[in-house]
């Protein structure tokens, strides 16, 4: 009975510490974004960084949950386009630290698709083994060494 | 035409890496390197449907594409430890600058693609760890050293041959999979896919299709090999050949997915 007893209070603490965590990853992202409303010139890095800090912290601790706090969520969904959207110009580590770049909604149509890079580098490394093969045919395997 | 067909013949009597593990390594490289560039070719092109190709999906094409530049890079120092081993056969040949402009040039194309592949990576991969940097360089001289002892004369008898062109495999692919586990995921940009459990039939019968694809490609290359000339051999000696390209063609593909179906995402676990 007692282990139950403290099984169900590990849970509930477990519990109360992600709520915690998602309130604090809400209330460093609300920080943030007055920072960047409060100055048009510097951009609040430090601001950004604490946010970043605690996301990772909140996704360290619900690593094994199906669902995640739909105010977290709604903050994550679409971070860096949101960045991207709300200044010219964003610094380079900010943009590596809320992830890539969404990719190419849209230009198949309805459907969503790879960014144009990969496409281009999967057509280069099928012309290298292209000519990779003809090198190799060419030096090789002609038909006098048979 | 002819010139093209004369300049190969004049080429192919001066390399020393037409024979055996040499060329086992390079054929080996051709048959994986256009089946992976085919297969990256097909994940970068296909539509996603509702959701955006995910991080996991990108590094895997990524390492695809790493793949073949590999198969390419380690078939060229496989030529060249050839090379290294038989100067004499070369070094004074007339068509000594043609072989080494075509392996020079090769290999600055090989270095362009690298290139491009890292820069196309510079949002969805960290850099490599100082571990894997040592692994790396450790598996990747151990493979120099084996092409560079290997003892040659073992393709003078057919079962030593067999074994030497099978050997060709693991030189090629056991240094590939450290060096492709270096395109690793950005954790802290790392989507998690929800997974139901449950395995597609192409994942449960991945062995069996690993197999089969080895047994055509074997079947492939028999027919082309005959194709010029069966030159009035017994049955009994062209069910053998057949059997030694099937063989080789399957054990080659084998091994390949061994070492390289988990890093690209072709394993069990994706």
């Amino acid at each position: 009975m007692s282990l139950a007893r403290q099984i169900q209070k590990e849970r509930e603490m477990k519990k109360s510490e992600k709520d915690r965590l998602a309130t604090r990853v809400v209330d460093l992202w609300c920080s943030f974004q007055l920072a960047l409303t409060e100055s048009k010139r510097k951009y609040p890095v430090q601001q950004f960084f604490s946010f970043a800090s605690a996301v990772r912290q909140y996704t360290e601790l619900t690593r094994r949950d199906r669902l995640v706090r739909r105010d977290v969520a709604m903050v994550m969904n679409g971070l860096r386009q949101s960045l991207e959207l709300e200044r010219k110009r964003v610094p380079g580590e900010i943009l590596y630290e809320a992830g890539p770049p969404k990719p190419c909604a849209g230009e198949c149509g309805k459907e969503e698709c790879m960014p144009k890079i990969h496409k281009v580098n999967a057509a280069v490394v099928l012309l290298l083994a292209g000519l990779f093969y003809w090198l190799f045919m060419f030096t090789k395997h002609d038909g006098s060494r048979r | 035409m002819a010139v093209y067909v004369h300049q190969a013949r004049r080429l192919s009597k001066i390399i020393p890496f037409g024979d055996d593990p040499y060329d086992a390594v390079g054929s080996f490289a051709i048959i994986v390197g256009i089946l992976v560039a085919l297969l990256s070719l097909g994940w970068a092109l296909r539509p996603y449907r509702s959701n955006p190709p995910s991080i996991e999906t990108q590094v895997y094409l990524v390492r695809a594409q790493t793949c073949v530049v590999l198969a390419v890079v380690i078939t060229l120092i496989s030529d060249v430890a050839a090379l290294a081993r038989h100067p004499t056969m070369w070094t004074t040949a007339l068509q000594r600058n043609q072989l080494l402009a075509l392996l020079g040039g090769m290999a600055i194309i090989v270095v362009a693609v690298e290139l491009l592949i890292r820069r196309s990576a510079q949002g969805i991969v960290s850099p490599g760890t100082q571990a894997g940097w040592t692994r790396a360089a450790i598996v990747g001289l151990a493979g120099v050293l084996t092409l560079a002892i290997y003892p040659e004369r073992m393709i003078q008898g057919t079962a030593t041959h067999l074994l030497t062109v099978v050997a060709g495999a693991p030189i090629l692919f056991v240094p590939m999979r450290p060096l492709l586990t270096f395109v690793p995921y950005k954790t802290s940009t790392a989507q998690r896919e929800a997974t139901d459990g449950k395995l597609s039939f192409a994942r449960r019968h991945r062995w069996g299709i690993v197999l089969f694809v080895g047994v055509i490609l074997g079947v492939f290359f028999f027919a082309g090999e005959m194709s010029e000339g069966a030159g009035g051999m017994s049955l009994g000696r062209i069910v053998f050949v057949a059997a030694v390209f099937v063989g080789l063609s399957t054990a080659g593909l084998a091994i390949a997915y061994a070492f390289l179906g988990i890093p690209l995402g072709l394993g069990r676990r994706r």
